[in-house]
């Protein structure tokens, strides 16, 4: 009978994820983070997140929040700028700056309005920063009268400068904009600087004529808000750093699920609907263990190649990997370990099936990681575990789409 | 009236969610005892996934 043993549903924020099945919460995993966090909440609106306490986050499609939160858990990462939401902090070059001018995309009135008198620029880093090899910029920007945003990091050897065109809500190759609401934006762009001559850079804003100029027009104004630059491949989560110093967000870590009693070491089944925060080849697992690196159960994105996941049962028996679409967008993926009849599956597919396969012993818990290494960052909208093998035309309903909603908000599609 | 109750009672979702998944009462008991330990934000999304999870059971 196709109910799960454990079961979470992202619902509540707090020191746990807290699961659903079994009733007694022993399927709750314990969570951590040193440092604040944000999160988009319920409103659509950037919400600051306490030390320690699990972040809800929704999804959002042009703008409006979408459908059901999920849970989210990144990488350490540190906000390099140190008046992140202050403008007038920042080394500004034939601008004006207004203070709090209008509403910020955390709902408050903090965002500031900066107008050019001349070909100017506005840089959030007042000194140099350095990298060991990526580094991420983003900023928030709300459109006044210029239509184009141009965001440039200037290196040595490895300059990049993208162009952001806030009317059609599109970027040049190497950015990504995030249509926040009410008109506002997030722009970001990511490098790697390995072989720059010395790592280190500056960050400016333009406001151009043309789609990518590095100048600025006078009298061209837009609002601004949030600006982070951090050491990384990828751009993450707002990390709000406004008192004069750089802030850190740690990683955030989920483990401890479950019991002995809670997992059949004979068989079984893991489901998880979850989404990457990158295409980046990192070997993120969630996996049922026994507190080693030897023995478990795991699914998660593959190191192997892009927009691969995996499934893996250790010590000895199946591997899968298998690439899909996209990472980027929540897939239901499905490991079956039975002894000699071990699959994975992918949104309602089987996509690889071992007949020899052979099976854990001791598991334990449910983590976030397998064993304390390959840690998972990402975005989590259910955990399932079924302590029996199930028929194939239950593993086929349990990673497939319920409705086409449900389908086209996991592709974050719009449908009009 | 049975959806406004759905969408913004925590009683009424339970109530409501109940009557379709028969027998699964672990499910019910298990939303009861999450808002106990920590109050739940996601009322409607919470309910709506063990209803999916209870008619599944069913169903198989």
């Amino acid at each position: 009978m196709a109910k799960p043993k454990l079961a979470l549903i992202p619902a509540s924020q707090g020191s746990e994820l807290f699961s659903v099945l079994p009733s007694s919460g022993v399927g709750d995993f314990d969570f951590s983070r040193s440092g604040a966090a944000t999160r988009i909440n319920s409103q659509g609106l950037i919400e600051e997140v306490e030390d320690g306490v699990s972040r809800l986050n929704y999804p959002m499609i042009d703008g409006k929040v979408v459908g059901c939160p999920h849970h989210i858990l990144e990488p350490q990462r540190t906000n390099l700028i140190t008046y992140s939401e202050d403008a007038s902090q920042w080394i500004n070059v034939n601008t004006t700056i207004s203070q709090d001018d209008v509403i910020s995309p955390d709902g408050t009135l903090n965002a500031d309005k900066f107008e050019f008198t001349g070909n100017g620029s506005i840089r959030p880093n007042t000194s140099q920063l350095t990298f060991t090899n990526d580094y991420s910029f983003s900023i928030f920007i709300k459109k006044g009268n210029a239509r184009y945003v141009t965001l440039a990091a200037r290196f040595f050897t490895s300059p990049l400068a993208v162009g952001f065109d806030l009317d059609t809500g599109t970027s040049q190759s190497g950015g990504i904009i995030e249509n926040y609401g009410n008109d506002w934006y997030k722009l970001s762009l990511s490098n790697n600087v390995t072989g720059d001559t010395d790592r280190t850079g500056v960050f400016y804003v333009y406001l151009p004529s043309s789609l990518g100029a590095e100048s600025s027009v006078s009298g061209n104004n837009a609002y601004v808000w949030g600006a982070q630059v951090e050491e990384g491949s990828y751009p993450t989560s707002y990390i709000k750093s406004n008192s004069g110093s750089t802030t850190t967000r740690s990683a955030e870590t989920a483990n401890g699920s479950g019991d002995a009693s809670t997992f059949n070491d004979s068989e079984g089944v893991l489901m998880a609907e979850i989404s990457a925060l990158a295409d980046d080849s990192s070997y993120r697992s969630i996996s049922i263990n026994n507190g080693s690196t030897s023995n478990y159960v795991q699914i998660g994105f593959d190191s192997s190649g892009s927009n691969k996941i995996f499934g893996n049962i250790r010590p000895s028996g199946s591997s899968f990997s298998v690439p899909t679409n996209n990472i980027l967008n929540f897939n239901k993926i499905l490991i079956k370990y039975k002894i000699n009849d071990c699959s994975l599956w992918i949104n309602g597919f089987e996509v690889g099936t071992d007949l020899n396969g052979v099976v854990s012993s001791g598991l334990n818990q449910l983590s976030f990681d397998t064993g304390g290494v390959a840690k998972w960052y990402g975005k989590a909208k259910q955990l399932q575990y079924y302590n029996s093998a199930l028929t194939d035309s239950e593993l086929e309903q349990i990673s497939s789409w319920t409705s086409f909603t449900d389908m086209a908000q996991g592709q974050l599609y719009t449908i009009e | 009236m049975a959806n406004e109750i759905y969408d913004s009672s925590w009683w009424g979702n339970t109530i409501d969610t109940a009557s379709s998944i028969g027998t699964s009462t672990e499910m019910i008991q298990g939303q009861f005892n999450i808002n106990d330990r920590q109050e739940v934000e996601a009322v409607k999304c919470l309910a709506d996934s063990i209803h999916r999870i209870g008619i599944q059971d069913i169903q198989n």
